[in-house]
């Protein structure tokens, strides 16, 4: 029997732990999506609190943190109040999967992928109560926008990690798979360079375009696009209650970017981060739980594990700088229409190859086919933004037409009495 | 004794009755549709803790139970896409989702 | 008392109390995010009975998906009036009557019965309910394994997408 006290003391430090890791990551994610979208669009960004405006976003939390919590009159409380804790908790959850080494790991769940996704997909049920219960009709909006678009976003997300998870069973001994992080990442560490990325570009790329929009970084940010919707769902929201849901989407960049360092970078595995050579060449044992040839490893493996997220997470400013905003059909049609075609014929083209090609270049065979894939996929992308919009109509006009056409009213709205209407009223369709 | 399987096959019929009083006391037909989906996760806890009491029987029967629980979520994720389809349907012709009103097969 | 009792007590409750939200509450927006609520404590009790593959797809397939489902539905079915737009129909009472009835039939055949008894005097002890072994069990080529139920039960699911956009587009 496990000492119950233990195991709380245990809780509480690992709870600790993670609530100040997202607080710092997003302090600093903060201060260097700043900074460094400011170089790239040639501005100085914040320069005055601390060597090179450090302090910035410092200033900014302590403002937050003090700033008074407003809120509207015929909000609905309960579900007002409660949004921001239920889009943030999933998150600080979702922390518990994640193996930053060997030696930092929380738990040993044996299904890391499938509790991810199903974390990341409770996410939406915060946005949809911030939508609801703030009475507002942007963030009613916003909130649908975004709600819309995470769900819809989740499906190729859980398929473009299917080829990984099928990757494991070929690499491991007995033909059985894994969908835990720390036997994918083992599965990655012989030699240690063959990260899955050589092996399913495709998929990295599609997971981290999903990515993108579960955590609604542009271009996929249209639920908080400031120019249209205010800031979606967000608008009601002020002081540390807003600060929750950034806080909530900072942490997701972070869960986002780890997890697919583990997934397709390998992990913690780089130049020196070999536990049997520091064995070998450290022996030095001063007692207690762990040697010093361990922490020498631990140190190296968790330095190229947040050196690999850091990294990703730096793609996420990059791509924030370089790309415009997707209209709100485009975005559905990206999902549907490209990216879950692509992830279902990834899996299909990977499955195949792994059964049907011959032991010592089934690896090689796998990996080249992929990186065809990606050519393709992307040839498919260009071929997509460049189509001409000659001779398409905007959604609404559509929508109009077919409400006059089908004498139905526009979905969702219930059909007005035909008696209603002011007699020489022009039908809408008309005047085009 | 606590953790019993009794004490999880009550828990079940506690949830299962009030799912079936919401499925049969309520106007929104929508609202039913949740009554329905409670008595399903009713369904799938006593599955779930047969499965868990009776490990020690014959082959591969021992997880009989966790399948069924996962064929048991496939059926109730397409029963719900296809009634809130049928229920939105409905809407749209009678703009009404109260199941006392949607008689139309009914004479 | 141990540690796994309290919890299971505390998560009979939130699911019992929820439940019964579900079915009470005026409001259906509270009544569907009350159902997250049971849908979650579901996933609790999976979790106590160590079925943790069916607990997180419970999570992924019930809160993530069904609960959004219901929701998006609410919204497209709007009431003016959301305060009373879960009204009781005029079988309230019967109905709570009838399920009131079910529940000490039930409640008592449970404690009458000498087969279940005995079975249920041993604890729910332990048990890999791990992925793998599910996995072996829904799709294993060679073993014992439930692979054809499994076929149809995609093609169900097949047949529920394809219905679903049928039923739900506008008709042009």
């Amino acid at each position: 029997m496990v000492n119950i006290g233990f195991q709380i003391v245990h809780f509480v430090i690992t709870i600790l732990f993670f609530i100040f890791l997202v607080a710092t990551n997003a302090v600093i994610m903060v201060y260097l999506e700043r900074k460094v979208m400011a170089l790239m669009q040639d501005r100085v960004g914040p320069k005055h609190y601390g060597p090179f405006g450090s302090l910035q976003s410092t200033y900014d939390v302590l403002k937050l943190l003090l700033k008074e919590i407003v809120r509207s009159r015929e909000t609905d409380n309960a579900i007002f109040m409660l949004a921001p804790m239920i889009f943030f908790a999933p998150v600080l959850t979702a922390f518990v999967m994640l193996p930053f080494s060997p030696f930092m790991t929380t738990s040993a769940l044996g299904t890391g992928i499938l509790l991810y996704v199903a974390l990341s997909s409770l996410d939406v049920i915060g946005v949809f109560m911030a939508g609801w219960g703030s009475n507002s009709k942007y963030s009613l909006i916003g909130g649908l926008r975004s709600t819309a678009q995470m769900i819809s976003y989740e499906l190729p997300l859980l398929l473009s990690l299917v080829g990984v998870v099928m990757l494991t069973s070929f690499v491991s001994h007995n033909g059985i798979g894994s969908i835990s992080f720390t036997d994918i990442i083992n599965a990655q560490m012989h030699p240690w360079w063959l990260w899955f990325v050589l092996l399913q570009p495709l998929g990295l790329i599609i997971y981290y375009t999903c990515g993108l929009a579960e955590t609604n970084r542009a271009p996929f940010d249209l639920p908080e696009a400031e120019s249209e919707l205010v800031a979606g769902y967000l608008t009601e929201y002020s002081g540390m209650q807003w600060a929750m849901f950034f806080l909530g989407e900072y942490g997701n960049m972070l869960i986002v970017s780890s997890v697919a360092t583990a997934l397709f970078l390998g992990g913690w595995s780089g130049p020196g981060a070999d536990l049997a050579f520091w064995h070998a060449h450290v022996t030095a044992n001063p007692g207690g739980i762990f040697s010093v040839a361990d922490l020498i490893f631990n140190v190296i493996a968790v330095f190229w594990f947040l050196v690999k997220v850091y990294a990703l997470q730096g793609i996420f400013i990059w791509v924030r700088t370089t790309l415009p905003r997707l209209r709100a059909d485009q975005l559905m049609q990206y999902a549907w229409l490209i990216l879950i075609p692509m992830t279902l014929l990834n899996i299909l083209v990977t499955a195949v190859l792994l059964l049907a090609v011959p032991q010592p270049y089934t690896l090689w065979v796998t990996g080249g086919v992929n990186f065809l894939l990606l050519i393709g996929y992307i040839i498919l992308l260009t071929r997509a933004i460049g189509a001409s919009p000659k001779g398409t109509l905007p959604p609404w006009v559509e929508a109009r037409k077919r409400a006059a056409r089908t004498g139905l009213g526009a979905p969702g709205l219930p059909k007005p009495p035909a008696a209603s209407l002011p007699p020489g009223e022009p039908e809408p369709a008309a005047s085009r | 004794m606590l953790l019993s399987l009794n004490s999880f096959l009550v828990l079940g019929a506690l949830l299962f009755c009030i799912g079936l009083f919401g499925a049969l006391s309520k106007r929104n037909a929508i609202s039913v549709l949740m009554g329905i989906e409670i008595m399903l996760n009713a369904v799938n806890i006593t599955l779930v803790a047969f499965s868990s009491a009776f490990q020690h029987s014959a082959h591969g029967a021992r997880l009989s139970g966790q399948v069924f629980a996962v064929f048991i979520i496939t059926v109730a994720a397409a029963e719900a896409a296809v009634a809130l389809a049928t229920i939105i349907a409905i809407y749209r012709r009678k703009s009404s989702v109260d199941v006392t009103e949607i008689n139309m097969m009914k004479w | 008392m141990d540690l796994a009792s309290i919890v299971f007590l505390v998560l009979a409750a939130i699911l019992v109390g929820s439940a019964l939200a579900v079915v009470t509450l005026r409001n259906i927006v509270h009544a569907a995010l009350f159902l997250v609520l049971v849908f979650g404590a579901a996933a609790g009790i999976y979790i106590l009975l160590n079925a943790e593959f069916i607990a997180i797809v419970q999570i992924l397939v019930y809160a993530g998906a069904v609960t959004i489902l219901i929701l998006f539905a609410i919204m497209l079915t709007q009431n003016p009036n959301s305060r009373g737009s879960n009204p009781m129909n005029r079988q309230a009472l019967i109905a709570a009557f009838i399920a009131a009835a079910l529940c000490a039939g039930i409640i008592f055949a449970l404690s009458q019965n000498n087969a279940i008894s005995a079975a249920a005097s041993q604890a729910v002890t332990q048990n890999a309910g791990t992925a793998v072994a599910i996995g072996n069990l829904l799709y294993s080529p060679t073993s014992y394994s439930y692979v054809l139920p499994f076929e149809i039960a995609t093609l169900v699911l097949l047949v529920a997408i394809v219905g679903a956009i049928v039923i739900g587009r506008e008709e042009d």
